[in-house]
């Protein structure tokens, strides 16, 4: 009988005689299951940068009279008509949802560790994000989203309603800002190296940007004045102590090189990879004649910038050959298009030196975005100050952004003084400073960021960009985008809520 | 635990309480193995017992008194006991439906009649009828209730195994695998040599598995592998040769050439574009055209001359069919067995080489066993050890757009003859340089360039100890290990262009503008590339067991109390390659695969996982007059993979069996209705359906975005929210079956009715992106299965030299979501990409259902067009249009015996499912496919349409033409949308067909060497029809072996037939 409990103990004490921790195998060897704030923020910040430039938005630069297609590939006609489906810009609503999420979980953490300068640097950077994604989508998931497995099917917020908050948000970001003493270093925070001044000043940058993108809507009015009156009152501080002046743009620089998956994103996109392979877009896109132009009329040496020279034809510039394809031409058999394969939306003079590179930095918003956000706004009597001399400074700006870097400290300014005056880049010659204005925003943000000019041309109607020349093209260039097929796939009944979605008529709230 | 110790004492006293004196022995069969459940009686007594299960018996009886030993299914024989031991050997007749002996759960063998739930048994000689190289395309068509999926038709072997249908939306569906009872992967189910296995039984619902825990909700396939013979020592020996030819091609044009929507002519015509990847230029009309831009020629001293190739501007017959080769399977089988009364040994070695339809795709298996076994008095030692080495060397991507070498090839304008492409080095016109198309590759360059090659080594083993101290007590402990170790190896060679390439591909003809296309972006070529993962998985587990039995008058009684504990250990490193990015390096030099030689940063990843289990069960079976049955069992599982207050889980399983034609004497000696037994069976079992540390977030430095940088390091939250709250899976399952053998067992029937729900769905789920993130782990959701399973056998005719017997298995399964979660009406599960939609769980709806987006269409189900382009658009909201999983599942087999001649066929019917043809979109895309010559590539109305009047209402369109042209058309707006590519699914195969022969005795007789030969002629997949509207491929086919099949793509090769001969020799 004894042998037979021996035996039974022994199939027992396998049962029982496991070390405790036997089973405890939920924390994963191979990543790190929690994290701190500040160790979120560099990888959000990249992210952010690389939104500016997202390929899923690449067909915007052709409606915008940047690119044209190239003549070598039978391009869907849909989306050079205007016409396209509910694929076209969904991985750029899942990059901002994705990103946004990542500053909602810097503000959490931060909430938790009571830091609050990273969760005034998170609210602002969400409010910056939504703000992107009101002006493409209008009403979208606002205050139902970034709850993770709590809501899985946020429903859509009214898009003056998301605006409306975000700019709430920058206020209590800018409050968390003002209270904070700790920062993190340069090598946690890429767009300002944790300068508590600058952060305060790029919340209201944004601030500024909000307002003026309702400046059309005469029943906004009251709103604004408000705003202004309550959040930059002259007592309080001048126009450049409240935003972001010269040389302190919001931009980012983790260290580029040029390997794959660590070049500038604009760079690894639309130009070339790491064995200096052109990337597909490369191929796909060319320059535009109406950009070449453009640039080309006013002796505007940008153009090396936007575009890379062909070796021969089209027009000459400074020794260079420069060849733009007409938008929508491609497949049509009747206009005469550029064969040349070398005139690339990525700037830089054959066999000289490249004006882009790997390497480059990556505005999220330069500081002539800003500068030119103050123009406007001391143009439209918001501010004292000289407009024409904000206005001048955000061109400088832009051609040193452009070509210091490579060319030499003082080279911006001297190409600047280059231009031929005309009243597309002059401010005495413009009779329509607004339109002057965004204009030269246009002229500077080509290659930069894909989703202001959209956006401003949308509100102003500037710079007047010729339509495509397909004849089966839409009637106007489109004014939003169509929700994701992804929402419609897994969150129906809200998105579907939103009612039909036209891209000729279903405008952003914002918009005249 | 004071209860079970109560009956346990319980038991042995009543064991004591017998007398000292008792003889014992073993029953055995003429092959020297032992007879389970033999009932040994004292002749002229009421003193009876019964064998074990491994045959042995002990009975208390006076000296010289003699015993009858009966057994199921052999000749009743009586012995005069002399001395305490009796060795009893009994011949085989034939068996009685209820008394035939399974296999169950931990190997345990019990008579059918005593089991309260479904089992199927597949006998060696059923299995290797069609002499199907691997075991689950053997399966196919052969068990009720049993889906077998062959994905593809490569050389690969990918199979999906599924038991009563789907229960769990995205976790793990599959059976497990369990042979000689160690628990294994599934995944080697192809990895066994078939010829080693003497039969398999397929235990299909939870009651039957719950004992295996929480790894067996969904069934499992319990194999038992040959044993020694007890007798002389044998030798058997076999080879096969099998042949694999294209059985279905997707249906292509053959009346229109070259062109891409390179500009149309004055009049409006496309024109021929000599390098087109698209077929939607001109008809063909024979005369002569180039092919491709000129070729620059050049001489060993650098000169050069250019060259056209002019080739006929007319379709090529076959010209696609013939680019595949007939594939040859070799398959050589040797086996050694031999034995005695108290041991036994088995060894095998199998060769299998196979080469694929594919041209230069091979694959090889070469397999080694050993199975022994020895008693030593009250002990029994066995061990099995299968060693299997198998590779695979076969196609990679092309050099130009990553893309698989049969799109390549069918997308290949119709006059394109690939025979005259096969010299890539020496002929122009076939290299990189000189190939026509400016976008798709060579695929004779890819099939020479491009290798996947794969070598997995695996290891099955088990050693058992088993102790039977007393007649009604046995102890045993197994120890299992298997393992496998693949190394995985894909590497591309560059490509250098030559500068004519680069010219004439920038310059081009001056009747076409320049082609560009991809040897211009990627001149002057491209580096090496490729990648190498080795990924490591091995399972250790104990297994501890102790079986009592004891009879108490009427009443037999087992217990048997369990406890194992394992632990799965998996390791993968990749060189080259990161998963997370699925960035692949390039190399200046592959041949070394040091990271020296890596363009930019060299790539690795690392990945490690440990799970353990532990699981302690009891299970009692109590049986009553030999009619009546109950059996129930309670296992308890903690699960590493869960936090620590989900991690423990209970579930019970409880079955009835009635012999009722025992029970009933007024049924007893019926001469229609033979015998029949009713079961009713209840079991839940917990399934823990996810991978290991799938309850917390992660933090990752984010590869994708270049992390970590030289001087900044930063975090990411992980793609997916994870989730500390999961718990277990939760499968119950009710079933009623009937099983009834009628005219002296000449007509068998089993039928089963059973449903199962299967709750707290472990899902990671798509969810919108404006969560944070696209994908959440998520308990959820409950899925029912209601099903009906018929199991029909019959011997039509028995005669002296001629048999004919015919089976007919069917299955239907009504499979119903029923909830997903609160407020929550359907979910999609996989997305189907660019088409949209994709499979879903709906509430109400089957699982898996196909959604697609379909065209916009007015209340009367008519495509809405444009009333001035004629044109359509797509609806972005999918459309549902069916289930992907067959409801209904068909399998007829017939087996004809004349003298030496024996014939067997398999034929096996699907319906009831649908299948998104995914490829058709490729296919429209170049314009090769029937689909979209329809209109004679001519603007057309749209049939069945209309368009809005201008005030709103739809009127008929018979007038408004599509304003655009076929490329336009087909290529862009029609391929977009995903209800023009789906159809039924329905199909039926001739899945096997068998003659064989076996050489008369007198023949043999001569030789003395050879006891028994047999020569067959066998053919697998010889026929398959399929829905006329089905103009694509093989709906069996998938694009994963995972839940969502459904979707085909271009990644599946055509369908084969198979056809070949067998020789078997005994010695």
């Amino acid at each position: 009988m004894k042998k037979y409990l021996i035996v039974l103990l022994l199939g027992g004490s396998l049962l029982s005689g496991c070390k405790k921790n036997f089973l405890d195998l939920t924390e994963n060897p191979n990543y790190p299951s929690t994290a701190t704030a500040v160790s979120l923020l560099a990888p959000a910040e990249v992210k952010t940068a690389s939104i500016a430039v997202d390929p899923g938005l690449a067909i915007v630069n052709v409606w915008m009279g940047y690119w044209a297609f190239s003549p070598n590939y039978a391009v869907n006609q849909d989306s050079r008509d205007y016409r396209f489906t509910n694929t076209l810009g969904q991985s750029t609503f899942t990059n901002i949802y994705s990103n946004a999420y990542d500053y909602q979980k810097i503000i959490d953490f931060a909430v938790a560790q009571s830091d609050p300068a990273l969760e005034g640097m998170g609210r602002t950077m969400k409010s910056f994000l939504m703000q992107w994604a009101v002006d493409i989508w209008n009403n979208v998931p606002y205050s139902q989203a970034f709850q993770g497995t709590v809501n899985k099917a946020p429903a859509y917020d009214d898009g003056r309603a998301v605006y409306e908050a975000i700019y709430d948000n920058l206020t209590v970001a800018i409050n968390k800002l003002k209270t904070a003493s700790s920062f993190p270093d340069a090598s946690q925070d890429l767009i300002f190296g944790g300068n508590k001044t600058k952060w305060i000043k790029f919340a209201n940058t944004v601030k500024l940007r909000i307002l003026l993108r309702q400046s059309g809507r005469a029943d906004r009015a009251s709103y604004i004045t408000s705003k202004l009156a309550a959040d930059f009152p002259s007592s309080g501080g001048t126009i450049s102590s409240y935003f972001l002046q010269a040389g302190e743009g919001a931009v980012v620089n983790p260290g580029y090189v040029n390997t794959d998956l660590k070049q500038n994103p604009y760079y690894a996109n639309f130009g070339y990879n790491a064995a200096g392979t052109k990337t597909g877009n490369n191929d796909f896109y060319k320059a535009s004649s109406y950009s070449v132009n453009f640039y080309f009329l006013q002796n505007d040496l940008r153009l090396f910038y936007v575009a890379k020279p062909v070796s021969t034809g089209g027009i000459t510039f400074f020794g260079y050959h420069f060849l733009g394809n007409e938008m929508g031409s491609q497949g049509n058999g009747a206009v005469t298009y550029s064969d040349n394969l070398d005139n690339s939306p990525i700037g830089g003079p054959s066999g000289g030196i490249p004006y882009r590179s790997a390497t480059d930095p990556q505005p999220v918003m330069g500081d002539f975005e800003s500068l030119f956000l103050q123009a406007e706004a001391v143009q439209r009597g918001w501010f004292a100050g000289n407009a024409k001399t904000i206005f001048n400074q955000a061109q400088l700006q832009s051609f040193i952004f452009d070509f210091d870097r490579v060319d030499g400290a003082g080279s911006g300014a001297a190409y600047q003084a280059m231009l031929t005056a005309t009243p597309d880049n002059n401010w005495d010659m413009a009779t329509d400073k607004i339109k002057l204005i965004i204009t030269q925003k246009w002229a500077a943000l080509n290659t930069i960021n894909f989703i202001e000019p959209w956006t401003e041309y949308r509100r102003t109607g500037y710079p007047p960009i010729p339509l495509s020349s397909s004849g089966s093209r839409g009637p106007r260039i489109p004014v939003r985008l169509k929700y994701p097929q992804t929402e419609y796939d897994l969150n129906g009944a809200n998105v579907n809520s939103q009612g039909t979605i036209d891209q000729f008529t279903s405008k952003i709230w914002w918009m005249p | 635990m004071r209860k079970i110790t109560l009956l346990l004492s319980m038991l042995v006293l009543s064991v004591l309480a017998f007398a000292q004196r008792t003889v014992s022995g073993t029953v055995r069969d003429e092959k020297g193995e032992p007879i389970p459940f033999a009932t040994i009686t004292q002749v002229g007594k009421n003193n009876a017992t019964q064998a074990d299960a491994n045959g042995v018996f002990s009975l208390k009886i006076p000296d010289g008194a003699q015993l009858r030993i009966t057994a199921s299914g052999h000749q009743e024989q009586t012995v005069t006991v002399s001395g305490n031991t009796v060795n009893a050997t009994l011949a085989t007749t034939q068996a009685q439906l209820a008394e035939v002996v399974v296999t169950t759960a931990l190997g345990i063998r019990k008579q059918k009649k005593e089991v309260g739930y479904s089992t199927t048994q597949v006998s060696s000689k059923d299995l290797t009828l069609g002499r199907s190289p691997n075991v689950g395309s053997a399966l196919s068509g052969k068990v009720a209730g049993l889906s077998i999926i062959q994905p593809n038709s490569g050389v690969t072997n990918d199979v999906r195994i599924n038991l009563r249908g789907n229960r769990s939306l995205l976790g793990n569906n599959q059976p497990i695998l369990v042979v000689d009872g160690s628990i294994i992967n599934i995944n080697y189910l192809n990895q066994i040599n078939p010829n080693d296995i003497d039969n398999i039984n397929i235990l299909k619902g939870a009651a039957s598995t719950a004992l295996y825990g929480n790894e067996a909700s969904n069934g499992a396939i319990v194999i038992t592998t040959k044993k020694g013979s007890r007798n002389a020592p044998t030798i058997t020996a076999s080879s096969t040769i099998n042949l694999e030819s294209i059985s279905l091609m997707p249906k292509l044009q053959n009346e229109f050439g070259s062109y891409g929507g390179e500009g149309l002519d004055a009049q409006g015509r496309s024109s021929y574009i000599p390098y087109e990847n698209q077929s939607y230029g001109p008809r063909y009309d024979g005369h002569l055209v180039p092919l491709g831009n000129p070729v620059r020629v050049y001489n060993a001293d650098g000169t050069f001359r250019d060259s056209t190739l002019m080739v006929p501007y007319a379709a090529v017959k076959n010209g696609k069919r013939n680019f595949f080769n007939t594939g040859v399977t070799y398959q050589h089988n040797v086996a050694f067995s031999t034995g005695d009364a108290t041991g036994q040994f088995y060894i095998s070695a199998e060769d299998m080489r196979r080469s694929g339809t594919v041209p230069d795709d091979k694959s090889a298996r070469n397999s080694f066993r050993i199975n022994a076994s020895k008693d030593i008095r009250k002990i029994s030692i066995s061990a099995n050890i299968n060693y299997i080495r198998s590779t695979y060397d076969i196609v990679g991507p092309d050099v130009n757009q990553d893309r698989a070498v049969y799109w390549s090839v069918l997308n290949a304008p119709a006059h394109v003859d690939f025979s005259k492409f096969k010299d890539v080095v020496n002929n122009p016109f076939a290299t990189p340089s000189g190939y026509f198309n400016a976008y798709y590759g060579n695929p004779w360059w890819t099939i020479k360039n491009s290798r996947q090659t794969d070598t997995r080594d695996n290891i099955i083993s088990n050693a058992r100890l088993e102790y039977r101290p007393l007649s009604w007590l046995s102890a045993s402990y197994t120890v299992n290990y298997n393992a496998y170790f693949d190394e995985y190896a894909y590497h591309r060679n560059s490509v250098q262009y030559n500068a004519g390439a680069k010219f004439y591909a920038e310059n081009g003809f001056d009747i076409y503008p320049a082609s560009g296309g991809y040897k211009t972006s990627n001149y002057p070529g491209v580096t090496q590339t490729g990648y190498r993962e080795r990924y490591n998985y091995n399972r250790l587990q104990g297994d501890f067991l102790l079986n009592l039995h004891h009879d108490f008058s009427k009443f037999t009684s087992v217990l048997l109390l369990g406890q194992t504990t394992y632990q799965i250990r998996t390791d993968q490193n990749d060189l080259g390659y990161d998963p997370t990015t699925g960035s692949v390096n390039s190399y200046t030099d592959i041949s070394v695969w040091g990271p020296a030689y890596a363009v930019g940063a060299p790539l690795s990843y690392h990945y490690e996982s440990t799970r353990r289990t532990i699981g302690a069960f009891a299970d009692l079976t109590l049986g009553y007059s030999g009619w009546a049955f109950v059996h129930g069992s309670l296992r308890n599982d903690w699960d590493s993979r869960l936090e620590k207050n989900n991690r423990s889980f209970l579930y019970p399983a409880v079955d009835v069996s009635v012999l009722f034609t025992d029970a009933i004497p007024a049924l007893k000696n019926n001469p229609v209705l033979t015998s029949g037994k009713v079961r009713v069976s209840y079991a839940k079992v917990g399934q823990v359906n996810i991978d290991p540390y799938g309850t917390r977030d992660i933090y990752t430095a984010p590869a994708s975005l270049g992390f970590p940088y030289a001087t900044v390091s930063g975090f990411a939250v992980g793609s997916r929210f994870n989730n500390l709250d999961i718990k277990p899976e939760f499968t119950a399952e009710k079933e009623i079956g009937l099983e009834l053998a009628w005219l002296k067992n000449r007509l068998l029937t089993d039928f089963a009715v059973f449903r199962t729900n299967t709750t707290n769905q472990t899902l990671p789920l798509g969810i919108s992106a404006a969560t944070g993130r696209t994908q959440a782990y998520l308990n959820i959701g409950e899925v029912q299965n209601t099903g009906f399973e018929a199991d029909i056998k019959g011997t039509l005719i028995r005669s002296r030299n001629f048999t004919w017997t015919a089976g007919v298995n069917y299955s239907y399964i009504q499979n119903k979501v029923i909830s997903i979660a609160p407020g929550v009406n359907e979910q999609q599960l996989l997305s189907a990409g660019g088409l949209g939609g994709g499979i879903y769980a709906i509430v109400g709806q089957p699982y898996p259902i196909l959604k697609t987006t379909d065209w916009n269409r007015d209340d009367q189900g008519r495509i809405i067009v444009d009333k001035s382009t004629g044109l359509p658009t797509r609806n972005a909201t999918p459309t549902a249009y069916g289930t992907t999983q067959a409801p209904n599942r068909l399998g007829l087999n017939t087996m004809l015996t004349y003298k030496n001649f024996t014939a067997g066929a398999v034929a096996e019917f699907r319906s009831g499912a649908v299948v998104l043809n995914a490829i058709g979109a490729d296919l429209d895309f170049t314009g090769v496919s029937t689909n979209n010559t329809k209109f004679n590539r001519e603007k057309f109305v749209i049939p069945n349409s209309s368009y809005d009047d201008g005030t709103g209402k739809y009127v008929a369109n018979t007038s408004v033409a599509t304003n655009t042209d076929a490329w336009n058309f087909f290529g862009n707006i029609y391929n977009s949308v995903g209800s023009n590519y789906v159809t039924s699914a329905d199909f039926w195969k001739l899945r096997e067909v068998s003659i064989g022969y076996n050489l008369p005795a007198s023949f043999l007789g001569k030789t003395r060497v050879i006891k028994a030969a047999n020569i067959s002629l066998v053919g697998r997949d010889l026929f398959i029809w399929t829905v006329k509207e089905n103009i694509w491929t093989d709906p069996e086919f998938s694009n994963t072996t995972g839940n969502g099949t459904g979707v085909t793509n271009i990644s599946q090769t055509p369908s084969t037939r198979k056809y070949g001969i067998s020789l078997n020799l005994t010695f």
